[in-house]
């Protein structure tokens, strides 16, 4: 498998995710902007994922399915086709 | 004897009604006698009304009679008729005391008959006033009742071209009756006669703008960017050198290397390997089938059409070599991103923001590092276009404008950050959420097999059916080595911001 694929991960945050400055603004009661939204899922690599790990975020890692993902990407290619 | 003076048996109901009656009304015979001639009795007629009158009562009655009948018939009566009829009645009312009975019976005869024959014309004329009064009101079975009479219309011939009856003119112009009809302004609203069927242009002259109006498509950011180099052969084979110990995490084997020895020292080995990749061509096309008549009559529609399938071409060729996935769609080629780098941050750049924020030109700083560490140098960052004007507003610490070495845009307004341009591209190819950096000696590599082709023929039927097919394609041929993945990078600005703000 080539790097792209198995370095990335799926990732699902539980709850919004503020870096530093973020939570720092938070506190000063200021407009912040989370980096990550609740619910929301990304594809991260595996090596910023253990950064985020670190940094307490409140999330669901997968390895990244490549084999899905194509499968997905063919059904949604064999419906555009149907509808032109 | 008991003379008979009238023989009333033989009468109808008009002739027995009009029986000497006092106060009997003369006028109301039309509509009696209209449906009154089987002889059955009429409308407020009984039995027995009929009372003895004297001979010459009667005769009086009857030369009432046959004035009414007169009178009735207007210009129809036989004048001569009627003055033989009344000359016969005022005979016998002045003679009948000297008549002989045989002369009375026949002149009374006589008058009887001459009495039925008008009665019958009265008949007859009623019939037909009635039979004219109803299509007067409903018209002609299958015809709509005139709405100008024909004297109308002899009247207005004679009022317009005056009075020609007899004077042997003619005419072939046709004439034309309009009512209402009076001089008017001159105005667009009345002046084309004819609605939607007359062409004001022919009247007016017109200019067509050749130009084919059309959607604007969006930047190709591939041929655009890209040198793409034709080869004259379907497939191609790149070579590739394998050291050992390439993988990360790979700890079998070592191909060696340069060392440092003393003199005499046994010398370091090294060796390494080749393997190849290959790369075939991938087809677009694009095909359609017009009338020949379509084509004849509107001069320009090959160009258009040309144009039209070319464009749709470049579009898809784009689409193919920035997106395509071999494993979802083995009919074209490698794209770009499949196979381009996420982003990591360096040492330098993890978690290094802790007081504020990053902004774009934080994290493409950090794009450039990336790559930088990866011993790639960047060559065009591609950003989508609503963020390239967001990066141009943001500002320094002291509310300024960036604008420094590291920032600007040179004299064609290009912009450039890190000394790497800065290029636009539109939503569809780099959504504002992403973010893709190539670098300048880029590892991937695009060559076409032959020009872009577009053709006109015959196809099928075209032949018999009076057609023309048009046909366009070209191939093209993608790939990066697997040991030059690091010059694609390609994620999401939220990725690269939570990798280096702490």
């Amino acid at each position: 498998m080539r790097n792209k694929f198995k370095n990335t991960r799926e990732v699902t945050f539980k709850e919004d995710y503020y870096s530093a400055p973020g939570k720092k603004a938070l506190e000063k009661k200021e407009v912040a902007v989370p980096i990550y939204k609740k619910d929301s899922k990304h594809y991260i690599h595996y090596k910023t994922v253990e950064q985020l790990k670190e940094k307490g975020a409140k999330m669901t890692v997968k390895d990244f399915d490549h084999t899905a993902y194509v499968n997905r990407s063919k059904k949604q290619k064999a419906e555009n086709e149907k509808s032109k | 004897m008991k003379r008979k003076f009238l023989d009333f048996s033989k009468m109808h109901y008009y002739q027995k009604r009009s029986a000497p009656k006092v106060g009997h009304k003369w006028a109301a015979p039309f509509r009696l006698a209209a449906y009154k001639t089987d002889g059955e009795k009429g409308e407020g007629e009984s039995e027995g009304e009929d009372k003895e009158l004297s001979e010459a009562e009667a005769i009086k009655k009857i030369g009432e009679q046959v004035l009414s009948f007169k009178k009735m018939l207007g210009e129809k009566a036989d004048a001569n008729q009627f003055t033989a009829l009344e000359t016969k009645i005022n005979d016998l009312a002045t003679s009948i005391e000297t008549m002989k009975a045989d002369d009375i019976s026949k002149t009374i005869k006589e008058i009887n008959e001459a009495n039925e024959k008008i009665h019958k014309q009265l008949v007859e004329l009623q019939e037909e006033a009635a039979k004219a009064k109803e299509e007067g009101e409903k018209g002609a079975p299958g015809k709509v009742k005139p709405m100008i009479s024909t004297k109308e219309v002899q009247d207005f011939v004679k009022d317009t071209f005056g009075d020609t009856e007899g004077k042997g003119k003619k005419t072939n112009n046709p004439a034309k009756i309009t009512i209402g009809k009076a001089a008017e302004t001159f105005g667009y609203a009345t002046f084309f006669e004819g609605g939607d069927s007359t062409e004001i242009s022919a009247f007016t002259g017109r200019l067509v703008d050749p130009t084919l109006y059309q959607r604007k498509r969006k930047r190709n950011l591939i041929l655009d960017n890209f040198t793409i180099r034709t080869i004259n052969v379907p497939k191609l084979i790149y070579l590739i050198k394998v050291e050992d110990g390439d993988d990360e995490g790979d700890s079998e084997g070592d191909s060696g290397g340069a060392d440092w020895i003393t003199s005499g020292e046994i010398k370091p080995m090294r060796s390494f390997r080749v393997t190849t990749g290959e790369a075939e061509a991938k087809k677009v096309a694009i095909f359609g089938t017009v009338e020949d008549k379509l084509l004849r009559d509107v001069s320009s529609l090959e160009r258009w059409i040309r144009e039209d399938f070319m464009d749709e071409m470049r579009e898809e060729i784009n689409d193919g070599l920035l997106n395509n996935d071999p494993d979802t769609n083995p009919d074209a080629p490698l794209g770009l991103k499949t196979n381009a780098i996420q982003y990591t941050a360096t040492p330098a750049y993890a978690n290094a923001f802790a007081a504020s924020s990053t902004n774009y030109i934080d994290q493409i700083f950090a794009i450039l590092a990336r790559m930088a560490y990866n011993k790639e140098e960047a060559g065009i960052v591609f950003v989508a276009s609503d963020v390239y004007y967001r990066i141009m507003h943001l500002k320094d610490s002291e509310a300024r404008y960036q604008n420094n070495n590291l920032v600007y845009t040179d004299a064609l307004g290009r912009l450039f950050i890190g000394g790497t341009e800065v290029v636009m591209a539109d939503e569809e190819d780099i959504p504002a959420t992403a973010v893709l950096a190539v670098a300048r000696d880029l590892g991937f590599k695009i060559y076409a097999y032959g020009p872009m082709v577009f053709e006109r023929g015959l196809n099928g039927d075209d032949f018999r059916y009076d057609r023309t097919s048009f046909r366009g394609y070209q191939e093209f041929l993608s790939f990066i080595p697997e040991n030059r993945e690091n010059s694609v990078l390609y994620d999401t600005w939220a990725n690269i911001q939570a990798a280096i703000e702490a």
